[in-house]
């Protein structure tokens, strides 16, 4: 307990210190008196008397010193000496100290905002109980896709299964569910979730009941839903007393038992529902939902919860039994009587356990989609962050030899290296401190608009990013090994002095030379470390101009879209298709349209309609290797013409093609299609169809082939036929102006005809492709930004390290000067030294690149990773700003005044 | 002629100070040293200026208590007392140092008869 003692006596001392001192002063004296007059009595003269006590007393500063380190906590204390000297430097020094912190804010502060992003999209878990022990269950033994699902019988035995699981669930969300409240309606999202959902998520409410087992009985029998902590505070204002409410939810009343708390926003990333109701409410969620199960067969997500005693290893294995076991069931026989390769692939047959904060695995989800592209920007901001510190260690060198004199007469004066050495790590690190509290200040100003940029795809995202212990540690980190990497070089550097030369000389000396070289090769690494940002983001650039510029196979420009589903509010069967052709003919009559059609999916919607039947060819097989499931689309009357998709071959349909009752079935065919089917040969005439005589649709035309669902496709064969069918529509209205400003018509139009229908994703056409490219967009913008970035701080670099040398050679040039050269020739001199270290640093710079780029083809689209214009323009580019760079300090090398620079020294 | 002076052992003037302390009862800073020095018979080389630290860390150990007072020639001076734990830890200190001593007595006398 001795150390505590002494700890709480010291801590205390901390605070007296002014008292502890002034006391020890009167001791001093006191003492040093009575020894003068003790002196005096014995008969010394009063100066003698003096002279004596001192003597005796010994070092009167160094017994105060001692006594300072012993009456309060020294290390403490020297360390805030420290930090108060540090800020007075940094203080006095403001433009090294601005151009520092600058560096270092833009470095650490674009390294958080990458960081909190990946955090949030791809590390947290989900904010449930036990989130480790989450597993998405999928087929283990084929290739990421749909095709990983597992079957509903497998569902069944798995939900039996009480020794390895705590609990089995799945849930389907519907995007779109029409919500009445007090005469009010609007779109909301909901959530089909079987009875365990709220069990295996280990989500309690906030207010009010989970939907449990007891709901999801019987079909329809109990209209029940959880609200989201969000919609409940957005929609009924945090009502206390909400349990109990009834809405309705696609016209079917639905009593709202419960409210999930505040950090519960689903079961996957970036989605957020705002209701859940019980699987057995699919009819009344779902319009048009008509399969007998209630549960979709395969079972797509499965999400489980293992048991906290049950290993991954010993899961996966009863699992994978389990799995083995209803799949004969299913065959019903014993596996003899398979061929010899299904009987092989019979027993490959596993089960895959995907931790659930990872998403569900081979979908498209968010995580899937953004972990390449952060990934990448992560490794960007790391070069930006180097560069930063590259900027920092070089203005600290340059520092440093303006700082050598007062660094020599210090280590004459007796403080000890290291104590130096403290000091001014000390110093780099209240900088680095400074530098990351902007640059977290930074970070979570730009994250909203990263977010939004992130959130802002086809399909609704919720993001929501705090500022949790990982980003704060990150940042810390970041600083920390900042303050190392820029700090200690210098700081260790400086401190190596040979005393006599300084003392006596000002500067000019040999170790000067030696510090340029540092500091030559450190704007080297970060001309090259600049090129190789910019090189990046030349690519990525390249590549969305090429996505922007790709023929999509239609116009987008002066297209409004206008999506409803009347089913929501109770049309069924024919009404829909007469709702549908109703809404066509007033739309067509609003001022400014000019063409008006509808069609199910493409145009890059993200809804696709896959046929999954087999394609028969009226009188041919079937082409061996062609894609035999072609995308179909119904579509309405003038919709090529609409969209201005080309016509190619034959006709666009005509009103005869829409009369079901002709039992003529018209079908146009895009031209990958034709080839797949044709090849060579004249589509048009030609029949084919699911049935297998294959003459179920004629076709009459060949359309150009357009981008269905991603920009990035390969083209895949397509056909369209006439019809409104009886589902949800896309409505494209083609405008003569900006088709926004017809939006309120369009309204207007559609309430003239039913109050009630639900619009919704009204967008103009154009607004629909960028919303595609928005990962594209999210990482082009970014690294160009953060190329930018970089450019900026390798010239402040250059302008440093030339600016330091031509101070440092002012008596030299001034003597050249003196000696007739002329401007012009000095100028050359100093803009040669720069170029000089650019190119080298350019050199190093396209090597890496040229090695290093290979890793983004995946994110390329239609460039190489070698690409010829961004590896010639990049440079340029950098050269130029370089010798902007380096004329400054070169003209100032021009204007040296040969009498005051050789009178200098 | 000045004599040839011992340095002093490190540890040794906590010892010092609280035998004296405990000898004299209350003392300021300038009688502790003179008297340390008297007992040595100005033997040891001793700054004065040192026993001012030991003191601070003496009273932070809680063996000693200070309190301001006034000196024989009316002057302002800190007075230093032994406290109890002082007392204790002096008995302690004293025992530890005798054996000390002892066994390097015996261990340098049978050096002594061999010469």
């Amino acid at each position: 307990m001795i150390w505590l003692r002494l700890f709480i006596h010291r801590l205390c001392g901390l605070f007296l210190k002014r008292k502890m001192e002034r006391d020890l002063e009167d001791e001093i004296r006191a003492h040093l008196d009575m020894q003068i007059e003790d002196n005096l009595r014995l008969g010394m003269s009063p100066e003698e008397a003096r002279y004596e006590a001192l003597r005796k007393f010994g070092g009167v500063e160094q017994v105060k010193e001692s006594y300072r380190d012993r009456s309060s906590l020294s290390a403490v204390d020297s360390t805030l000496q420290d930090l108060r000297y540090g800020l007075r430097m940094l203080w006095k020094d403001k433009s090294f100290t601005a151009i520092a912190l600058l560096s270092l804010a833009l470095g650490i502060g674009a390294n958080t905002a990458i960081f909190s992003l990946i955090d949030t999209v791809l590390i947290k878990t989900l904010p449930v109980k036990n989130p480790e022990q989450l597993v998405f269950l999928e087929r283990g033994d084929v290739p990421p896709g749909p095709q990983r699902s597992l079957s509903l019988a497998f569902f069944e035995q798995a939900r039996a299964q009480r020794e390895t699981l705590a609990g089995v669930c799945t849930f389907v969300t519907s995007p779109r569910v029409n919500v009445v409240l007090d005469g009010q309606a609007e779109v909301a999202i909901a959530q089909r979730v079987t009875g365990g959902f709220f069990a295996v998520l280990g989500v309690n409410t906030l207010l009010g009941r989970n939907v449990t087992e007891e709901d999801d009985k019987v079909p329809g029998a109990h209209p029940v839903v959880v609200i989201s902590h969000r919609y409940w505070r957005r929609r009924f204002a945090s009502d206390p007393a909400i349990v109990g409410k009834t809405i309705s939810l696609n016209g079917h009343p639905f009593t709202i038992i419960g409210v999930t708390p505040p950090e519960f926003f689903g079961a996957a990333v970036g989605e957020a529902p705002d209701l859940w109701a019980p699987m057995m409410m699919s009819e009344q969620i779902s319009p048009g939902y008509s399969f007998k199960q209630h549960l979709n067969n395969p079972v797509n997500p499965m999400l489980a919860r293992l048991k906290p005693e049950v290993g991954e290893q010993q899961a996966r294995t009863l699992l994978t039994g389990l799995l083995r076991q209803t799949a004969l069931e299913e065959i019903g026989k014993g596996i003899e009587v398979l061929s010899p390769e299904r009987q092989q692939a019979f027993r490959q047959q596993n089960i895959a356990l995907i931790p659930a904060s990872r998403g569900f695995g081979g979908f498209a989800s968010l995580r899937m989609r953004f972990s390449e592209p952060l990934r990448i920007l992560m490794a960007v901001v790391g070069l930006i962050l180097l560069i930063a510190c590259a900027n920092v260690a070089n203005l600290s060198l340059a520092r440093a030899t303006a700082r050598q004199k007062e660094i020599a007469v210090r280590l004459a004066l007796g403080a000890g290296r290291f104590r130096l050495i403290r000091q001014l790590l000390t110093e780099s690190l209240l900088l680095a401190g400074l530098g990351g509290a902007l640059g977290l200040a930074l970070a979570w100003w730009s994250n909203r608009f990263l977010l939004a940029l992130v959130a802002s795809g086809r399909s609704p995202v919720s993001l929501n990013v705090t500022l949790d212990a990982r980003v704060l540690a990150f940042t810390a980190a970041a600083s920390l090994l900042a303050a190392i990497l820029f700090g200690l070089a210098p700081a260790w550097r400086a401190t190596a002095v040979d005393l006599t030369p300084e003392l006596k000389d000002s500067s000019r000396n040999a170790e000067g030379g030696a510090r340029l070289t540092a500091g030559k090769s450190l704007v080297v690494m970060q001309v090259a470390l600049s090129l190789s940002t910019l090189i990046i983001a030349g690519l990525f650039a390249r590549s969305l101009g090429k996505l922007y510029t790709l023929d999509a196979g239609f116009k987008k420009e002066n297209v409004l879209l206008v999506s409803t589903d009347p089913r929501m509010i109770g049309y069924q069967g024919k009404q829909v298709s007469a709702l549908y052709q109703r809404l066509l003919e007033r739309f067509k009559t609003i001022p400014g349209v000019r063409s008006a059609s509808l069609g199910w999916a493409g145009l890059l919607s993200e809804n696709w309609i896959k046929n999954l039947g087999t394609l028969h060819v009226q009188g041919r097989p079937a082409p061996p290797g062609a894609p035999n499931r072609p995308q179909i689309v119904g579509v309405g009357l003038e919709y090529f013409e609409t969209v201005g998709m080309t016509i190619l071959r034959g006709r666009s349909f005509t009103a005869r093609d829409f009369d079901r009752e002709s039992g003529q079935k018209a079908v146009i065919v895009n031209e990958t299609f034709a080839r797949d089917y044709f090849g060579e040969e004249d589509p048009i005439g030609q029949r084919f169809g699911y049935n297998a005589a294959g003459d179920e649709f004629e076709i009459v035309g060949v359309v150009k082939d357009t981008k269905h669902s991603s920009l990035r496709e390969t083209t895949q064969g397509a056909f369209y036929t006439p019809g409104f069918g009886q589902r949800d529509t896309t409505f494209q209205l083609r405008t003569v102006a900006d088709p926004t400003r017809i939006i309120g018509a369009v309204r207007q139009a559609a309430r003239e005809i039913d109050a009630n229908l639900p619009l919704y994703n009204i967008k103009t056409l154009a607004t629909q492709v960028d919303e595609s490219l928005v990962q594209e967009r999210l990482i082009s913008m970014l690294s160009s930004f953060f190329g930018l970035l970089s450019l900026l701080l390798a010239a402040i670099g250059l302008y440093g390290i030339l600016a330091y040398a031509v101070s440092r050679r002012t008596r030299e040039i001034g003597i050249r000067i003196a000696l007739g050269a002329q401007p012009g020739a000095v100028l050359r001199m100093v803009l040669r030294q720069g170029l000089i270290l650019t190119l080298v640093g350019v050199g190093f710079g396209l090597a890496a690149s040229l090695g290093a780029t290979r890793l983004l083809t995946s994110q390329l689209f239609d460039v190489t990773p070698t690409d010829p214009v961004t590896f010639v323009v990049a440079p340029i580019l950098l050269l130029t700003v370089a010798l902007l760079a380096c004329l400054v300090p070169a003209r100032r090398a021009t204007n040296v005044d040969p009498v005051i620079a050789i009178r200098k020294e | 002629m000045e004599q040839q002076k011992n340095e002093l052992l490190p540890g040794t003037l906590n010892l010092m100070v609280l035998k004296t302390l405990s000898a004299l009862g209350s003392l300021h800073g300038y009688g502790i040293a003179r008297r340390i020095e008297q007992i040595s018979g100005n033997q040891l080389q001793l700054n004065q200026g040192t026993i001012y630290p030991a003191l601070l860390h003496l009273e932070q150990m809680g063996w000693i208590s200070s309190k301001w007072g006034v000196s024989e020639n009316n002057r302002r001076a800190k007075y230093y007392s032994i406290t109890r734990a002082g007392k204790k830890q002096l008995a302690a200190e004293e025992a530890s140092w005798r054996r000390a001593s002892e066994i390097m007595i015996r261990f340098l006398e049978p050096s002594e008869e061999n010469t």
